[in-house]
């Protein structure tokens, strides 16, 4: 059990995402970074669907009322109990009565915290992810206890580290598919959105992130149609927004580009005022 | 209605079929038949499938195999011999259209040069159907309303719109079923209660319903909202012919 004494920003219980409602409306939600959520989970042998706590910007302080095994991984936080430094993206054993605190990220934005077993939450709609319009919860409040699993195996008392590949929170150019409205734009437009660098807004959120540019693209509204995470959509005022975790099922703006699997991740991790160039695929 | 769709991949794991630019029940039926036999013949597969208006989405599994999946959907598309269930049902959604709820009833009636008592008429005489649900869990995408209230969506969306409101967006009416921001012309709000995780079947309305709204006093609104809180408030729901 670990009980939590502040809560940090935007300090939620996440898991790989809602499926299969996404037809009467439900968002997918899920990890925002989903590179760093599956290797915190991995690196404690649990499945990659266990639910992680996830926090942005800045982390919570969590008091340990037992034992407990974890993996703390994502953006650059410097974990410490009592002074004492814990390192990212490696297997953690700590002590009952420790009290860890994260301060804030000197780089990307998400982290996770895995624990042995995973977090014992209430799944809604098949999934423990929290969602303003889903779960019981929004956001993880003071004073919470959060349970985990039980687990058979033996507590390990060694630290593990696994070779965690981290290059990729410095990535500047991130994988992009055509989306289904790329070929409506003119040449020029198609060009611009290929070579440019767009900036991340500070308006940017699990919903979606606002990307500035200078550029004159826009276009039409379109029938609407079905949207996902990592969609980039641009209006007819010329706004630019990637779809994120908890966007919505569906959309009326035009799709312009998609992002992979992968580049969404990448994404989630930059902070305002960082910038990224679309890779066409 | 031309019954080929155009499809094309949509990012690593989802394929878009897209169908000519026609919002009808027909074209409804049709994606739900072109559904309904991708589920039968690959659903192995499929994570889950989104309708729209004129287009179908379908999302893969992890395990999948994308890379001759568009292949596959095109060989099985023929919906010649493959029938399925209509089941027409009507649900009437109470709404009160006066204020503080209808927000930009006024502003509509300036635009459209009709009264406000018109407007009402108008929103209240058609039998909307149900196209399919996205945007918000549970919203309706209704078809149906009278070109006369066509109206865009206003240029700054609004922050916070609660959960209930009826606006208008273009050529649609719909029902905001959560609190949202949202950019639609509010007219009105009704007391129902359009999603409930608790209830087997979460959305209240469902695609391929067909849904009627009808004028309330503010005192059956508060009434209405008693008795949904309650849970003795019964639905209008028919089996329309």
């Amino acid at each position: 059990m670990i009980k939590v004494v502040s809560t940090g920003l935007q300090t939620s219980i996440q898991d790989l995402g809602r499926y299969g409602y996404r037809y009467i409306g439900v968002p997918c939600s899920g990890t925002m970074d989903k590179k760093s959520a599956v290797l915190a989970n991995h690196l404690l042998g649990n499945d990659a669907t266990a639910p992680l706590l996830e926090f942005g910007h800045q982390g919570p302080v969590l008091q340990f009322m037992e034992d407990t095994e974890i993996a703390i991984t994502g953006a650059g936080f410097n974990p410490s109990v009592s002074g004492e430094l814990f390192a990212l993206n490696k297997r953690l054993f700590i002590e009952k009565g420790s009290v860890m605190s994260f301060g804030l990220a000197s780089s990307g934005v998400w982290a996770y915290i895995a624990v042995r077993g995973g977090f014992l939450v209430e799944r809604v709609l098949q999934s423990s992810s929290f969602h303003s319009l889903i779960s019981p919860e929004l956001s993880i409040q003071k004073g919470t206890v959060l349970k985990n699993k039980a687990f058979e195996k033996r507590i390990n008392r060694k630290n593990a580290v696994l070779r965690a590949s981290t290059h990729y929170f410095k990535q500047h150019e991130i994988e992009v598919y055509r989306g289904p409205e790329f070929a409506t734009l003119n040449k020029s437009h198609q060009r611009e959105l290929a070579i440019s660098a767009f900036t991340i807004s500070g308006q940017s959120n699990r919903m979606a992130t606002v990307l500035d540019h200078k550029l004159k693209l826009s276009a039409p509204e379109i029938i609407t149609s079905a949207v996902q995470p990592g969609t980039v959509q641009l209006t007819p005022s010329g706004k630019m927004l990637v779809l994120m975790r908890d966007a919505q099922t569906t959309g009326g703006y035009a799709r312009v580009l998609q992002l992979t699997e992968e580049a969404i991740s990448i994404l989630s991790q930059k902070r305002t005022g960082d910038s990224v160039v679309f890779k066409l695929l | 209605m031309n019954p080929k769709p155009k499809i094309q991949r949509f990012g690593d794991r989802a394929f878009l079929l897209e169908w000519n630019q026609e919002i009808s029940e027909e074209m409804y039926h049709h994606i739900i038949k072109v559904r309904d036999l991708i589920w039968r013949s690959l659903g192995e597969e499929v994570l889950e499938m989104v309708p729209a208006f004129h287009s179908l989405t379908v999302f893969l599994k992890p395990e999948a195999d994308v890379s001759n999946f568009l292949d596959r959907i095109e060989a099985i598309i023929d919906t010649k011999d493959f029938q399925h269930d209509i089941n027409k049902v009507l649900i009437t959604i109470p709404v009160c259209y006066d204020a503080p709820f209808s927000l930009d009833i006024e502003e509509l009636a300036h635009k459209k040069e009709i009264s406000i008592p018109e407007i009402i008429v108008l929103h209240t005489a058609p039998v909307y159907f149900v196209h399919f649900l996205g945007f918000l869990p549970g919203f309706p995408y209704l078809g149906g309303l009278d070109k006369r209230l066509h109206c865009p969506r206003k240029k700054e969306p609004r922050q916070f719109i609660s959960k209930g409101s009826v606006g208008i967006g273009g050529n649609q009416t719909g029902i905001y079923t959560s609190n949202s921001p949202g950019g639609w012309n509010i007219i009105g709000k009704s007391p129902l209660k359009f999603f409930d995780v608790t209830k087997e079947n979460s959305a209240l309305i469902q695609a391929g319903n067909y849904v009627k709204f009808e004028k309330i006093s503010q005192e059956q609104y508060r009434e209405i909202e008693s008795q949904v809180v309650t849970g003795d408030y019964n639905l209008k729901k028919k089996l329309n012919d």
